[in-house]
């Protein structure tokens, strides 16, 4: 079949037979090429055919054409087959006539999809069918397709071109490029300005300033074009021009020219056509060096003064007041586009520019203020990005009158609007007092509106509150009058209170000579709010540091040591003992630490083959332990599990070499290390299962390991001095403190043994020469206290879906471990459809004498069909299996003080 | 060939636009405006002007009307109907759909209300606008064999028009109102770069710079916003066209975004059938309606509905679009009557108001007490916010135009004397453009070059249109590197494009100009080589060699081949 095919090819393809017959032999060699089973001899011998009719058929495009085009498919397609059709239509590229276009394409194709993929090879390629002459002789060819053709190949060729080999020579290509830039054809002349324009980014800073000069000659005769694309080329060839002005090294004496570049950009910003409008603006966002009466002008549809009073010329103010009239208020139209883009570019050069000049960013503030107003939320959000851009760059100078429409946007109906004019609230300084006051208002009314945003709205508060520390003080009095009921009754869940609360912290923590005008009710307040404010706050603060911080303010801890309550309770006053770690954590044991570092020392003294290099090593080693304290706090567990392993290693690796009594000094630290390590990992687990529903198994695995390490520690290790012991002992409490944080496993047990241990560990202390440190204090403290508050009386709303009067239904409530139930007469219930509604005020006996703790609530439901098994006799409750008919909810209470 | 304009209104004031252009032999008429200052014959331009008989069918070749403003279209059916004009009229779509409703309820206000004898019935409306031909943007219709006519998106109203005229090669562009910042709801006026010998421009803020329309936008946002958080009422009096919906689109814009739930009403009547065209005219607004029309209307306005009476007295704050613009009388100053003497209500005016309405007594100073009539009294507490939002282009505008288009002549019409002359005497000064301000019924001669017209072959085309890169390069210095000297970077700017060719003038042809190649063909006659050929015998010493060279010179052609 193919023979046959290619025999009839040859016959067709004979210049005598008809036109019909010689395409339709063209399309059966396309066929016989095209088709993946044809044999490569097949393929070959069809090229040869067509290059044999090339010479036949010469002087007759119609067929030359096609037969070109599928040549070049055909090399395209088998690459083997390239240097052959290369050769064969070599011929053609002579004489510039206008086959040499569709000669020039095979090749550009050839090359294209050479095996290096276009890269170096299709430039080499090119080289060595192209040389110099011919392509200047392409270049200069009266036929516009192969101009055009030629230059799309040498254009594509500046980027890819290493230095190695080129089409032509820099100044070569140079020369084709601006000749061609002035052709008569809009399209070439578009190409050759991209052509300038890759040539200008391929050079670099190599360029010679003379050359630089050309190009941007050239391009600015182009600003008159009459093709917008041909003008848009030319606005960015300027543009790249103006910044290699501003880059090279006689940058100074640019300046002159960087304000006519400035000026020359500005006028095009007034282009009638959209795309060229937009490149200008983003031209002008790039230009540097710009004098700043230029830039002023910019902003300006008025014509300022003449630019230096001591040119008086008259023929140069002409020159200077049309100069400046050209410039004249790009900016005001170009935020006033009627196309949303070149708004936004606009916009956003605006931000660029402000950078340079504290009084070009102040006038176009007014601008960009204005903007907020605009139609497009595009442009509302570009605008926003600006300011925040030059809030940053310490260029965001609001006055009183532009908050009317900035404040206006906290009420925009689109979210991302309102993130980011919050966050460019938050960067900013407010000008007066009236203004503080006002935003604080919006920001409160922005939370009433949409309480999702919390998070971020309490954020902005906080540095608006660190930040205008003056006027809040000014105002705090205002304030704490508004949220500090007259009648004893603070309702946290209220939006306002809740961000004036917010916006007192950060003040005070900002402002430590603030902190005494604020009354501590408003810290006790905070207390319960902790959760809410350290997640808005981010990285800013740490939750416990923040914690520790209020408490110590509203001296929780201490507040109520008049009661006379002895007896330990089963309630856990998890927040409090928290905070109490986390103050300890913070001063104490980062002390302690470095103490064990120098006691090991002391302790190991008399061992007399330990050298000091080894003692030096682990002595370096137990510091690095003690840097990762702050670490553990900030919850960097990737670091400090790294940093620890680490330390790890390098005790073992010492161990290796070492031998008697040293090695137990090794072991001694080793061990340290591994106790860190737990605490490390425990300190994580708390922090993350706020729920305590997960992973509870693990963490009292941890518990129990850390416990039995520090037992090892304690007395595994003979003739500790009494600093260690102590230490140590504190690391007992530590864990014990861990312990009762933990929700529901803190029992009498626990309690009693920190008593016995906190004795002891004063028991050591009296004996030796140390005290007692800050955290051991503290615990001894707040052990003592406890006992049972007044009875709170707590209302649930209690919804039911298909219940029926036989079901006996519960209601149970826990704090800790102490658990009271609550039986619901499905009597109550009104309504007798399959959803009824319920109120039910039940009094909570339990209450543990803390500021704050965590109730939990279901509901539950007995099964009555089973038999009765089993009855405690000490509970008041179900007395048969129970589910669960909801998830169980958490209620926060906190006890407001009435000092 | 000269370019006579005769400015018949609209010279050195505002009112009655129409100016009458001869070109080449053929006269148009752009616009044709009544004056809304006067109630007698000055009210309409001397038409008498024009052509003394009054056979204005033969004096003019067509009318174009550049937008549906009165000033601009309001004596058409007087001129078409009454005098008896026949011939041709252009306007655009929405304009020929506008106007009419302009037309009738200025004749109803003239006939019915103020008992004044009617200049055209309701009729020679309907009978005018038959004649109309409609225009499309950047339609270039040919009037007659020579006349050629374009429009192109002028801003300012619904439908407004520049207008590009050309008889033979004279050019001019007629301006109308136009804007060059966009609006709410209409782009800005856009035109191509033409050549021009005369530009007619409008001048109504010749001397005025104007900020950021923001800021306008804004100082209006803030007074509406802060009246009706106070539970205030506002009253927005406009004119049904143009700045109703212009401010409509910018408050339910601003409700949308802001969230607010406080109604906006439009008075019934003229605005909502306007209302209409707006939403069915949609390529003529600004970008932002047409990227969004598919999605939504912009003037499907979403916070906005039709007002009834009874809602005048009802309680809580609202908004209300209410007609006549000046509070002349009709709804808008039954409205005001009910909500002047609150001082929590709000009254916004127009930019401009007419002597003797009691917008014109609010703009000046602020009134306590409105005489309405012997009988009726107002009290006005309540506070007024001044509008200025306006469709005209600023100076900053008019100037950006002239030298964009950058035409031999310019013409000031539609404006104040003394702001014009300023504003000639800066286009004069700094462009460098002749500028002319003439008043009512002047004429302006301006005379135009004369150029002669040649044809060119494709040959002589080609020839120039491209640089023979070869030979300039061959010469450059070879350097590799990028630094190529002195000499090297002066090559690279050396520019100069001589097109060289022959000019064939024969007679009753049009000239025409070859290139060397084509000639002998053109002249028929066939390529002659002379050859000189000299020899001299040399005698060397020992060997003779004889030595030939050949120079061809050149009889007609120039080129000839060099032979050895």
């Amino acid at each position: 079949m193919e023979r046959l095919l290619l025999e009839r090819l040859e016959v067709h393809l004979d210049p005598l037979s008809d036109e019909r017959r010689r395409l339709r032999a063209l399309a059966s060699a396309r066929a016989l090429i095209a088709n993946p089973d044809s044999s490569d001899s097949t393929r070959r011998s069809t090229v040869d055919a067509l290059i044999r009719s090339l010479d036949a058929h010469y002087g007759d495009p119609a067929f030359l054409r096609p037969a070109l085009k599928l040549l070049g498919d055909a090399a395209v397609l088998h690459r083997p087959l390239a240097p052959s059709v290369i050769a064969a239509v070599r011929p053609f590229l002579n004489g510039g006539k206008s086959l040499a276009a569709d000669a020039i394409a095979v090749v550009a194709s050839i090359a294209e999809s050479s095996p290096e993929g276009g890269g170096e090879g299709g430039v080499s390629l090119l080289a060595s069918v192209l040389d110099e002459d011919l392509v200047l002789s392409l270049a200069s060819s009266p036929v516009s397709l192969v101009r055009s053709r030629i230059l799309n190949l040498l254009v594509s060729s500046i980027g890819r071109a290493q230095s190695s080999v080129s089409l032509l020579r820099p100044h070569l290509m140079l020369q084709v490029l601006l000749g061609l830039a002035v052709d008569l054809y809009p399209l070439v002349r578009r190409v050759a300005l991209d052509g300038i324009m890759a040539f200008c980014e391929v050079a670099g800073s190599d360029l010679d300033g003379s050359i630089i000069d050309c190009c941007y000659d050239r391009a600015v005769e182009l600003f008159r074009d009459e093709d917008e694309l041909v003008r848009s080329a030319a606005v960015r060839v300027v543009s790249k021009c103006g910044q290699m002005f501003a880059a090279s090294k006689e940058r100074m004496g640019n300046m002159e020219r960087m304000d006519v570049i400035f000026v020359q950009l500005c006028s095009m910003a007034r282009d009638m056509s959209v795309k060229v409008r937009i490149e200008a603006f983003l031209a002008l966002g790039k230009v540097q060096l710009v004098s700043e009466n230029v830039l002023l002008q910019s902003l300006s549809k008025k014509v300022l003064g003449v630019r230096s009073g001591s040119k008086t010329i008259t023929k140069w103010s002409v020159n200077e007041s049309k100069f400046s009239l050209s410039a004249a208020g790009a900016f005001v139209h170009g935020i006033e586009d009627e196309f949303y883009e070149v708004r936004t570019i606009a916009c956003q050069s605006l931000g660029m520019l402000a950078t340079f000049s504290i009084q070009f960013a102040d006038n176009a503030l007014n601008l960009l203020m204005d903007m907020l107003n605009d139609d497009a939320e595009a442009v509302r959000l570009q605008t926003l990005q600006t300011l925040f851009h030059m809030a940053t760059h310490d260029h965001l100078r609001v006055q009183e009158k532009h908050m009317d429409m900035f404040l206006g946007l906290l009420a925009d109906i689109s979210a991302l609007i309102r993130r980011a004019a919050r966050k460019v609230l938050q960067l900013m300084m407010l000008p007066d007092i009236e203004t503080f006051k006002s935003a604080i208002n919006c920001l409160i009314t922005n939370l009433e509106t949409y309480p999702e945003e919390e998070e971020d709205i309490f954020s902005v508060l906080c540095y608006i509150g660190k930040n205008h520390g003056n006027f809040f003080a000014k105002l705090a009095k205002e304030f704490a009058q508004e949220i500090v009921p007259s009648c004893g009754e603070l309702s946290l869940d209220s939006p306002r209170v809740a961000a004036i609360v917010v916006l007192f912290i950060s003040s005070s923590i900002s402002n430590e000579h603030l902190t005494c005008n604020i009354p501590v009710a408003i810290f006790s307040y905070a207390v319960s709010l902790v959760g809410r404010i350290s997640c808005s706050l981010g990285n800013a603060l740490n939750r416990d540091a923040l914690m520790a911080y209020l408490c110590h303010h509203s001296e929780i801890p201490f507040s109520d040591t008049t009661l006379k309550s002895k007896v330990a309770n089963e309630m856990c006053h998890s927040w409090s003992l928290h905070s109490v770690i986390s103050e300890v954590k913070v001063k104490e044991n980062l002390l302690s630490m470095n103490e064990i570092a120098t006691h090991l020392k002391h302790s190991q003294k008399g061992v007399e083959q330990t050298d000091e290099e080894l003692m030096q090593s682990i002595q370096s080693i137990l510091e690095k332990v003690v840097e990762t304290w702050p670490l553990i706090k900030l919850h960097c567990a990737h670091e400090v599990r790294r940093t620890l392993r680490t330390c790890k290693e390098e005790l073992e690796m010492i161990a290796w070499n070492v031998s008697g009594s040293p090695s137990a000094l090794l072991e001694f630290a080793l061990q340290y290390v591994q106790i860190i390590q737990l605490i490390a990992e425990i300190w994580e687990k708390l922090q993350l299962k706020k729920s305590h529903i997960v992973g509870t198994m693990t963490l009292e695995f941890l518990l129990e390991k850390l416990s039995m390490s520090l037992r090892r520690m304690r007395y595994g290790f003979p003739g500790l001095s009494r600093e260690v012991e102590c230490h140590i002992i504190e690391l007992t409490l530590l864990g014990f403190v861990f312990r009762l944080c933990e929700v529901g496993t803190c029992s009498n047990f626990v309690l009693k043994k920190l008593q016995a241990i906190t004795s002891s560990a004063e028991f050591l202390c009296v004996e030796g020469s140390s005290k007692l440190s800050e955290f051991a204090k503290e615990l001894l403290r707040s052990c003592a206290e406890g006992g049972t508050g007044l009875p709170v009386g707590i209302t649930f709303q209690i919804t039911v879906h298909n219940i029926s009067t036989n079901d006996r239904l519960w209601l149970r409530m826990a704090v800790g471990v102490s658990v009271q139930y609550v039986f619901l007469d499905s009597c109550q219930f009104t309504g007798r459809d399959e959803v009824r509604k319920f109120a039910v005020n039940t009094p909570f006996y339990a209450t543990p004498k803390v500021p704050s703790f965590l109730l939990r609530a279901c509901m539950l439901m007995e099964c009555p069909s089973e038999n009765v098994t089993y009855q405690k006799k000490d509970q008041r409750g179900p007395k048969d299996d129970i589910f669960l008919v909801c998830e169980e909810i958490e209620v926060y209470l906190v006890k407001i003080d009435s000092r | 060939m000269a370019i006579e304009c005769l400015v018949l209104g609209a010279g050195q004031e505002v009112g009655k636009s129409c100016v009458v252009v001869s070109i080449g032999g053929k006269r148009i008429m752009f616009d044709c405006g009544m004056h809304m200052g006067y109630l007698d014959h000055r009210r309409y331009p001397d038409f008498s002007r024009i052509s003394e008989t009054g056979d204005f069918n033969s004096a003019l070749t067509c009318i174009i009307i550049t937008h549906f403003h009165l000033d601009h279209v309001g004596a058409l059916p007087y001129f078409t109907e009454v005098c008896g004009y026949q011939g041709p009229i252009f306007m655009t779509y929405p304009t020929k759909a506008l106007a009419p409703l302009m037309l009738e309820d200025y004749r109803k206000v003239m006939v019915e209300r103020r008992g004044e004898e009617e200049q055209f019935s309701y009729d020679h409306i309907v009978d005018c606008m038959k004649k109309v031909t409609t225009l499309d943007l950047k339609q270039t219709v040919q009037v007659d064999k020579d006349l050629q006519i374009r429009a192109y998106y002028a801003g300012h109203v619904l439908g407004a028009v520049m207008i590009y005229a050309k008889v033979g090669d004279t050019a001019m562009v007629y301006t109308g109102d136009y804007n060059m910042t966009p609006d709410r709801h209409l782009g800005a006026a856009q035109i191509d770069r033409l050549q021009l010998d005369l530009l007619i421009t409008e001048s109504t803020y010749a001397t005025t710079i104007r900020d950021s329309k923001y800021a306008r936008e804004r100082e209006f946002l803030k007074a509406v916003h802060k009246c009706i958080s106070g539970g205030g009422k506002v009253l927005i009096p406009t004119f049904a066209l143009g700045r109703a919906q212009e401010l409509c689109i910018l408050l339910d814009d601003y409700w949308e975004r802001m969230n607010l739930k406080i109604p906006i009403y439009f008075s019934a009547g003229l605005t909502i059938q306007a209302n209409m065209y707006y939403k069915m005219f949609i390529g003529w607004t600004s970008q932002k309606i047409k990227d969004t029309y598919a999605i939504r209307n912009t003037f499907d306005f979403k916070h906005v509905c039709p007002f009834d009476r009874s809602l005048i007295n009802a309680s809580g704050p609202c908004v209300l679009f209410a007609t006549p613009g000046m509070i002349s009388g009709g709804f808008s100053l039954e409205v005001f009557k009910q909500w002047a003497p609150s001082e929590k209500n709000l009254v916004t005016l127009p930019g401009y108001c007419v002597a003797g309405t009691i917008g014109h007594k609010l703009m000046s100073g602020k009134p306590t007490r409105i005489d309405l009539d012997k009988d009726t009294q107002i009290d006005v507490r309540c506070q007024i916010h001044q509008l200025s939002f306006s469709p005209h282009t600023d100076a900053k505008g008019i100037m950006d135009l002239v030298e964009f288009l950058s035409p031999k002549h310019v013409i000031l019409v539609h404006g104040e004397k003394p702001k014009m002359a300023t504003l000639k005497g800066r286009i004069q000064s700094e462009l460098g453009i002749q500028c002319y301000d003439p008043a009512n019924n002047e004429t302006v001669l301006i005379s135009t070059t004369q150029n002669v017209k040649i044809n060119a072959t494709k040959m002589f085309m080609r020839s120039c249109s491209h640089v023979d890169l070869h030979s300039v390069t061959k010469s450059a210095p070879c350097l590799s590197d990028f630094s190529f000297g002195d000499s090297g970077a002066s090559n690279l700017v050396r520019n100069e494009k001589v097109a060289e060719g022959i000019l064939v003038m024969e007679k009753n042809k049009t000239a025409k100009i070859l290139c060397e190649d084509e000639f002998l063909q053109t002249l028929h006659v066939k390529e002659h080589n002379v050859q000189f050929q000299y020899s001299r015998p040399l005698e060397v010493c020992r060997e003779q060699v004889s030595c030939q060279s050949s120079s061809g010179l050149l009889p007609s052609n120039g080129s000839s081949p060099e032979r050895w």
